[in-house]
């Protein structure tokens, strides 16, 4: 008992060091300055109704879908502005087991990052543009998205993810590049999957794994932090049994493509 | 603490899947834009009425709502016109495709790709168990039949190749997929869940499974690809298997 409380002092302690006095003008500067000149071209719109009204009508959708694109845009590059400035005083880098002091430079900009990707990425997925979170990630830096990228509904860290070509996220796996290893440690690595690779549903990559090309990883299977995966296998989670016994039409067909690739090499095989 | 928490991308349980390809941007505008254009004028009717008689003011919520309404079965009724059209043009069907050699891939993303607007703005809407409406009417007799009475809101389920029957329940978190992409394969398959058939949370449905009446599935378990869950019993697992009758 004595050493949870003692814990919920310090952690409180700490969280109280959240320098809030920044955090929120940073908020309100990203929210509310890109509504003067959206709201401005509006008014101008506006004035085409005094000549002609359907017109007016029928265009005032489009001029509102827009709009609210110029507003998305706008943000973002706000965000982005905000994020040179912080690079600037502490760039962002890679570590284990960092120190995870609520005083130090590093952490304070870490959390800032993550605060600030905050908004932009809560306007897209409720704007009917939610198809520009990747356009988003990649202008804010540390990100690369590949050519024929899937990405289902998940959960993905919002820096040091690198997902090369035809790469598929199952739904609800989680990518997170960063890990808070007690109170104390933090870990930020960088997660790579390679060509063709294809995580599951429900999968869970820690910092610092990379996938090779042509890996598979089947649903529900975590990778502990700073795994290397080999090329062209594919990994499961030890529950899983046998979830392709059964001889489902086709599966030998993957099979025996697995099997050449590892003869032949990867580049052969594509 | 907002920043104490993990950066994350949040997609939440909208549609399965969030794929884009630009070239489909056009229709996703003219969805947006011609189901906009007739609630814009009856938006300007409502205006009008606000304007000339002062008691209409109490009626405001009620425009408010009706607006919206108008809104998103409009978008579902053009996402049906270019379903129409698009299932003409290539018709859908079931098995194990290669992605590069047919087209069954490029029209499936196509189809789930014009559904996906209603769908977003029926789940984001103030009544999001309502979608089955959205499911039956985008989807025709051929492809869905949900029961009115089912819970599907609270998963990922796929947009197309769904039959539920009356009083199922689908789970927090849970997967409910009819299509599945392995290597360079694409398997499209039905998924059936028969009448008070219960799905438990964060399980995932993988296509073509069968799941009979009043069965449970129980949490965290995983189906194999076409299997079929007797009636009236319950399963657990990875891959699921039968526990008691």
């Amino acid at each position: 008992m004595t050493g949870e409380s003692k814990n919920n002092e310090e952690l409180h302690f700490k969280i109280s060091d959240l320098n809030l006095g920044i955090y929120i003008p940073i908020h309100f500067f990203i929210v509310l300055t890109p509504i003067y000149p959206v709201f401005y071209l509006l008014l101008i719109y506006l004035k085409v109704f005094n000549y002609n009204l359907q017109i007016g009508l029928i265009f005032l959708p489009l001029v509102i879908l827009g709009l609210t694109f110029l507003y998305i845009v706008l943000v973002v590059y706000l965000t982005k502005f905000i994020l040179v400035l912080s690079h600037w005083r502490s760039k962002p880098r890679e570590g284990e087991n960092m120190e995870r002091d609520f005083n130090s430079r590093l952490v304070f900009h870490y959390h800032l990052r993550g605060f600030v990707k905050k908004f932009p990425l809560w306007l897209i997925l409720r704007s009917p543009f939610h198809f520009l979170v990747p356009w988003m990630l990649k202008t804010f830096g540390l990100y690369s998205i590949g050519k024929n990228v899937l990405i289902y509904d998940s959960w993905i860290g919002l820096e040091f993810i690198y997902l090369e070509d035809n790469t598929i996220v199952g739904i609800g796996s989680v990518l997170s590049s960063h890990l808070v290893d007690g109170m104390n440690r933090l870990t930020i690595k960088k997660i790579k999957l390679g060509k063709n690779s294809q995580l599951g549903h429900d999968v869970l990559l820690a910092p610092g794994v990379e996938l090779g090309e042509y890996t598979i990883i089947r649903s529900r299977a975590g990778v502990p932090k700073l795994e290397k995966l080999k090329a062209a296998t594919v990994y499961k989670s030890g529950f899983d049994n046998s979830l392709y016994k059964r001889d489902v039409k086709g599966t030998k067909i993957l099979r025996s493509r697995l099997e050449m690739i590892r003869k032949n090499g990867i580049s052969k095989a594509t | 603490m907002a920043s104490a928490k993990p950066p994350s991308v949040n997609l939440g349980p909208i549609t399965t899947n969030n794929l884009f390809y630009s070239k489909y941007i056009i229709i996703y505008i003219l969805e947006i834009w011609l189901a906009a254009i007739p609630t814009v004028f009856w938006g300007y009717i409502c205006y009008l009425n606000l304007v000339i008689y002062w008691w209409s003011w109490f009626l405001l919520p009620l425009y408010i709502l009706e607006i919206y309404w108008m809104f998103i079965l409009l978008t579902a009724w053009i996402a049906k016109i270019f379903l129409v059209i698009v299932c003409k043009i290539y018709p859908p069907r079931e098995g194990v495709f290669k992605i590069n050699e047919t087209k069954d891939y490029f029209y499936w993303n196509l189809r789930t790709f014009i559904r996906s607007l209603p769908f977003t703005f029926m789940r984001y809407s103030a009544f999001p168990w309502l979608d089955f409406v959205v499911y039956n009417f985008l989807s025709g007799s051929k492809f869905n039949k949900c029961g009115m009475s089912s819970v599907m809101y609270d998963g990922w389920i796929d947009t197309e190749f769904i039959e539920t029957g009356n009083n199922c329940m689908i789970g927090l978190g849970s997967i409910v997929l009819s299509h599945y992409i392995d290597g360079d394969l694409f398997i499209l398959k039905k998924v059936k869940l028969h009448d008070g058939a219960i799905v438990g949370a964060k399980a995932i449905v993988m296509p073509g499974t069968e799941i009979g009446e009043h069965t449970t599935l129980g949490a965290a378990s995983l189906t194999e690809i076409d299997q079929k869950l007797e009636p009236y019993s319950i399963y657990m697992g990875m891959p699921a298997r039968k526990l008691k009758k």
